[in-house]
C-alpha cells in the first residue's frame, strides 16, 4: 500500500491551502445567512430637515409639525452661507423656506412662491421631501377647494397622510425563510458547498494526483515490481478516502447547523451533496490528467470553481441570472445542484416535488458518469502515446 | 564464462520518421560496469526506457535474467535498480520517507525494507539528513537521495542514466566512488553518460553510441587499439616553418603534425621515442619550445577517429 500511504501523506501537506477555501467559505456563508437574517419589514427613511418659517402662522406651524412627524427638525440659521455649509457638510439634508404670506396666499388657492428650499442637487433626499410638501400643499388645497375651513382642511390633510400602506419587503426569490425541515441557514450552507467542495477537492486532489504521477515519480515506480492494476486500484482507494473523509466532514457541520436533526430534506440534501461531490472528484481527476504541472492547479481550481459557481447561481440567485446564462450552465453540473437544493427550501418558483428532485439528481449523475468516461479516455490514449 | 544479464538483439526505436535506435546489439555480463558512452540524442536514454519496458519498441528482442523483458516481466524488474538523470522524489516526504517509499514498490516486509532503507541511508551516507524534505537538499545531497532510492531494494542490476549531470566535482566523485563499491558488493552496472573521463574511470567494459548506432564496443584498452592514434605529443612554440613541419611529418610513427595557435600537434601510431625525436627537430632547426605534452589516446580521440567529430563538440 506503498503509493495509497504516499497519498495519504501528501494530502496532508495539502490541508492549509484547504483551510484557506474553508475559511473562504465560512466567510461567505455568514455573510449571506446574515443578510437573509435581517429584518423584512418597511420603514421610511427619516431625515434632517430644517425649516426657515417667515410667514410665523397658525397654517405655517401645523405644516412644520407635519414635517417634524416624519422627518427630524434641525434649527438653522437664517443665513445663505450658514445654510450652504450646513447643506454641505450633512448637517441638514433639505433646507425649506416659508415664504412670508404662505397662509394668505394658500387661503385664496393659490400654490406658486409658497416656498424656496436649499437641498443638494440630484439627490433622492431632495426629491424625497419635494414630493412630501407638494402631496401636502396639493391635498390642502383640494381641501380648501371643496369648501372646507382653513382648520378643518389641515386637520383633514393630516388625517389623510398619516395614512400608511403595508410594506412586505419581498426578495427576488419568493421565499427567503426556508421550510421547517430544511432551514434557510442549512439551504445556503448546502448551496455554497458546492463551490467548497469543488475547490477543496480541486486543490487536495488535483495536485496529489499530479504528484504521484510526476513523469519520474511514475517511471520510477513503473520500473518497479508494482502492477500498474495495483498502482491505478491504490490511487483510486487514495482519492476515494480523500473525498470521503472531506464530505464526511461537511455534512457532519451541515448536521450542527440543522440542529442534528435527520429530516426528510436534510436526507435529500446530502444525496444532492453526495452526488456533487462525486462530480467534483471527477473534475480533479479531469483537471490532473490535464494539467500541464501542480504549481497551476492554484489557478484552475478558481477558473473552473469560481466560474461554475457564479454561472450556476451559487452565489447569486438564479432568478437574477440571465435566460443566456442560464441557458448555458444547464450544461455545467452546478446548475442542477443549485436547483435542486432551492427546491428543497423553497427559495425558488419551483413546487417541491420528489420526482423533479430525483431527475435533477439523476442529471447530476449522468455529468459524472460522463466525466469519468472522459477520463478514462484522455488516460487511455495517454497511455497509448507512451 | 559469465552469466549474461542484459542481452539486446537487433533493437529499433523509430519516432516516426527518426531513427533513435538502429538495430543495436548489447550484451552485458554479470559483474561488469557497462558504459554506455555517446553524445546527447545518441540513444543511451532510449536504449535503457527499452530495457525498462517504459518505451515500446518497433523490433528486436531484449532480455533480462535470461527472460524476454516486458512490462510485466516483474520478477526482472524486482532485481532492477534504476537512477535517472532527473531526480525523482517526492518533495513532501522526508528523505526517509522518500527512500522507504521506493523501497516498499519492492520489499513488502516492514522489518526487512526498515534494514534495506538504513543500509541505503548509510551508503549515501544520508544520515544526518534523514527529516529533511528534498526541497532543504543541496544538489549534491539530492543526488544522492536519488541514488538511495533507486538502491535500496538491494538490486542485482543497476541502470544510472547520466547521474553526475549538473553536479559539482566533490559530489561527482563521491557518486562515482558509490557505483564502485555498490559494483563490488556483486551489482551489475550500466552506466550512461557523455563525460568520457566518468566512463574511462568506472567502466569495466563500453559501448560508444552515435546517432542511435553502436559504432564501437570493448574494454578502454581495446577501444583505444582500434584507432591509429597511440600518442598525441603537444608542444608549445611559436609559428613552425612549413620545412620543419615536413621534417617532423617525415620521422617514423608520426601520421599528423600541424601548428596551431602556437601549439604544435603531433600524432603519432606506435613506436618508442616519439617525443624526443621531435623535440631534436625542433632544437636542431634552432626553434624555441614551452611547456611539452605527451597524451596517451582518450575516449574522445575514439570517438572523433571513428565518427569525424568529437564527443564535446556533438552534444
Amino acid at each position: 500500500m506503498q503509493v495509497f500511504n504516499a497519498f495519504l501523506k501528501i494530502s496532508k501537506k495539502t490541508i492549509p491551502m484547504a483551510l484557506i477555501y474553508i475559511g473562504l467559505f465560512l466567510v461567505l456563508l455568514t455573510f449571506f445567512v446574515d443578510s437573509s437574517a435581517q429584518n423584512n419589514t418597511f420603514e421610511a427613511e427619516r431625515l434632517s430637515v430644517s425649516v426657515i418659517d417667515m410667514d410665523n402662522t397658525e397654517e405655517s406651524k401645523a405644516l412644520i409639525n407635519f414635517i417634524s412627524q416624519r422627518h427630524d427638525l434641525v434649527e438653522i440659521e437664517n443665513d445663505k452661507d450658514t445654510i450652504l455649509d450646513a447643506l454641505y457638510y450633512e448637517r441638514t439634508d433639505y433646507v425649506l423656506n416659508i415664504q412670508e404670506g404662505y397662509a394668505e396666499k394658500l387661503s385664496n388657492g393659490k400654490t406658486n412662491e409658497l416656498f424656496t428650499n436649499y437641498k443638494i442637487p440630484d439627490s433622492y433626499t431632495g426629491v424625497f421631501v419635494d414630493n412630501l410638501v407638494n402631496q401636502y400643499v396639493s391635498t390642502l388645497s383640494a381641501y380648501i377647494a371643496g369648501g372646507n375651513n382653513m382648520s378643518a382642511a389641515i386637520t383633514k390633510t393630516e388625517t389623510l397622510l398619516s395614512e400608511e400602506t403595508a410594506v412586505t419587503v419581498q426578495s427576488f426569490s419568493d421565499n427567503k425563510s426556508g421550510t421547517e425541515d430544511y432551514p434557510i441557514k442549512t439551504a445556503y450552507y448546502f448551496q455554497f458547498m458546492a463551490y467548497i467542495i469543488l475547490s477543496v477537492l480541486i486543490t487536495i486532489l488535483s495536485s496529489v494526483i499530479l504528484k504521484i504521477n510526476r513523469k519520474e515519480i511514475r517511471s520510477r515506480t513503473n520500473c518497479s515490481c508494482l502492477t500498474v492494476t495495483s498502482q491505478t486500484a491504490q490511487i483510486i482507494l487514495g482519492s476515494t478516502v480523500v473525498v470521503a473523509v472531506i464530505w464526511v466532514i461537511f455534512i457532519a457541520a451541515a448536521l450542527i447547523m440543522n440542529g442534528g436533526a435527520f429530516t426528510e430534506k436534510f436526507l435529500l440534501a446530502l444525496l444532492n451533496s453526495l452526488v456533487f461531490t462525486i462530480i467534483s472528484a471527477g473534475i480533479a481527476i479531469l483537471i490532473a490528467a490535464v494539467a500541464p504541472k501542480s504549481n497551476v492547479v492554484n489557478v484552475i481550481s478558481n477558473i473552473v470553481a469560481l466560474g461554475m459557481s457564479f454561472l450556476c447561481g451559487v452565489f447569486v440567485d438564479q432568478s437574477l441570472l440571465g435566460e443566456g446564462v442560464l441557458s448555458a450552465s444547464r450544461f455545467l453540473p452546478a446548475y442542477w445542484y443549485v436547483r435542486a437544493n432551492n427546491m428543497l427550501s423553497g427559495m425558488s418558483d419551483e413546487v417541491f416535488s420528489i420526482n423533479s428532485f430525483m431527475s435533477f439528481v439523476g442529471i447530476e449523475a449522468i455529468f459524472a458518469a460522463a466525466l469519468f468516461a472522459i477520463i478514462i479516455l484522455i488516460n487511455k490514449v495517454k497511455h497509448n502515446a507512451q | 564464462m559469465a552469466d549474461t544479464i542484459v542481452k539486446i538483439e537487433n533493437l529499433v526505436k523509430r519516432y516516426k520518421d527518426l531513427i533513435a535506435l538502429d538495430h543495436l546489439n548489447l550484451e552485458i555480463k554479470q559483474g561488469e560496469v557497462f558504459g554506455l558512452l555517446g553524445p546527447n540524442g545518441s540513444g543511451k536514454s532510449t536504449t535503457i526506457s527499452c530495457l525498462l519496458s517504459l518505451l515500446a519498441f518497433d523490433k528486436g528482442n531484449i532480455e533480462v535474467f535470461g527472460r524476454k523483458m516486458t512490462p510485466d516481466n516483474y520478477e526482472a524488474k524486482r532485481n532492477i535498480g534504476i537512477i535517472m538523470q532527473n531526480v525523482a522524489v517526492f518533495d513532501e516526504l522526508t528523505v526517509i520517507e522518500n527512500i522507504d517509499y521506493f523501497c516498499g514498490l519492492y520489499i513488502k516486509n516492514r522489518e526487512e525494507r526498515k534494514k534495506c532503507v538504513q543500509d541505503a541511508i548509510a551508503f549515501t551516507e544520508l544520515q544526518d539528513f534523514t527529516r529533511f524534505y528534498p526541497k532543504k537538499l543541496s544538489g549534491g545531497l539530492l543526488r544522492r537521495l536519488n541514488i538511495a532510492c533507486g538502491i535500496a531494494h538491494k538490486p542485482k542490476l543497476i541502470i544510472l542514466d547520466e547521474p553526475t549531470v549538473a553536479v559539482d566535482p566533490q559530489s561527482r566523485n563521491k557518486i562515482l566512488e558509490g557505483i564502485q563499491k555498490l559494483n563490488a558488493e556483486g551489482a551489475t552496472i550500466i552506466y550512461t553518460s557523455h563525460y568520457m573521463e566518468e566512463v574511462e574511470q568506472i567502466c569495466t567494459r563500453i559501448a560508444i553510441m552515435d546517432k542511435g548506432k553502436k559504432i564501437a564496443e570493448g574494454t578502454k584498452d581495446e577501444l583505444k587499439k582500434m584507432i591509429k592514434n597511440t600518442e598525441t605529443v603537444s608542444v608549445e612554440t611559436s609559428a613552425v616553418p612549413a620545412d620543419v613541419l615536413e621534417k617532423i611529418n617525415a620521422l617514423p610513427h608520426v601520421y599528423s603534425a600541424c601548428c596551431t595557435d602556437g601549439r604544435l600537434e603531433v600524432k603519432c601510431s606506435g613506436g618508442k621515442h616519439n617525443l624526443i625525436r621531435i623535440l631534436n627537430v625542433l632544437q636542431e632547426s634552432d626553434l624555441h619550445f614551452g611547456r611539452v605534452f605527451s597524451e596517451l589516446p582518450t575516449l574522445n580521440d575514439v570517438f572523433l577517429e571513428i565518427t569525424g567529430k568529437a564527443l564535446r563538440d556533438s552534444d
